[in-house]
C-alpha cells in the first residue's frame, strides 16, 4: 500500500522525467481525520461534519510541514499541534488520515498508529508537533 | 520517555489514550510494511530488501 495518492504519484514520476510542469498546490495544507482506511485511488470515509469536526480537516500555525533537506523526511505538523475536540454526541472512530492542500487535493494518506482509535464525546484528540512523518526512502 | 504521536485527553485534560508516531511512506509494501506485502521487485531477491 504506498502512502502517495495515485495521481500524485503520476504528478511527480511525469515531472521528474519529462518537462511537465508539476501542477502547483494550494497552500493551507490540512489533515482530514477519516473512520475508515484510505488508498492510493480513494480517501477513507471522513468524519461527519459538525460537532468538532470541519469537513475537509484542519490545518495549524506555518509553516505546517518541516522543510526537508539533503532528502531528508518531512514531519507535520511543525509549529502547533492539531486537535479536534468532539462534542457530537457520539464517539469517533480514527483509522487513517490523508493530507491534503488547501484546495482539497489529496496528497498523501495512511493509518493513524495504533488504530482504531475511539474518541468518546467530550474527549479531545491530538496529533503531537512532528508527530506524522512523511517520506520518500 | 517517547513523545507520543497522538493523545486522546478527557475533558479535564487528563491522558485517557495515546500512540506513537504516524509514517506515511510510499516503499512500506517493499519492507513487508503494514498490509504485510512481500511482493517480489524485479531484479531483487526478497532478501536483498530492507526489513
Amino acid at each position: 500500500m504506498a502512502a502517495i495518492d495515485q495521481s500524485m504519484v503520476s504528478k511527480l514520476l511525469n515531472s521528474t522525467t519529462s518537462a511537465t510542469a508539476f501542477t502547483t498546490l494550494t497552500t493551507g495544507f490540512k489533515v482530514r481525520l477519516n473512520s475508515t482506511a484510505s488508498s492510493a485511488s480513494a480517501s477513507g470515509t471522513e468524519l461527519p461534519n459538525g460537532g468538532g469536526y470541519t469537513t475537509g480537516g484542519q490545518t495549524s500555525t506555518a509553516p505546517f510541514a518541516s522543510t526537508s533537506a539533503a532528502g531528508s523526511n518531512v514531519t507535520i505538523p511543525h509549529t502547533a499541534v492539531l486537535t479536534w475536540t468532539n462534542s457530537s454526541g457520539v464517539a469517533w472512530t480514527i483509522v487513517s488520515i490523508d493530507l491534503t492542500d488547501g484546495a482539497g487535493v489529496r496528497t498523501w494518506f495512511g493509518n493513524v498508529n495504533g488504530q482504531p482509535i475511539t474518541i468518546a464525546n467530550g474527549n479531545t484528540f491530538q496529533f503531537a508537533l512532528d508527530s506524522i512523518t512523511v517520506s520518500l526512502s | 520517555m517517547t513523545e507520543p504521536g497522538w493523545v486522546v485527553l478527557d475533558p479535564d485534560g487528563n491522558v485517557v489514550a495515546s500512540g506513537g508516531p504516524t509514517a506515511l511512506e510510499p516503499v512500506s509494501e517493499l519492507k513487508g510494511g503494514s498490509d504485510g506485502g512481500d511482493r517480489p521487485v524485479d531484479g531483487v531477491e526478497a532478501s536483498q530488501l530492507d526489513d
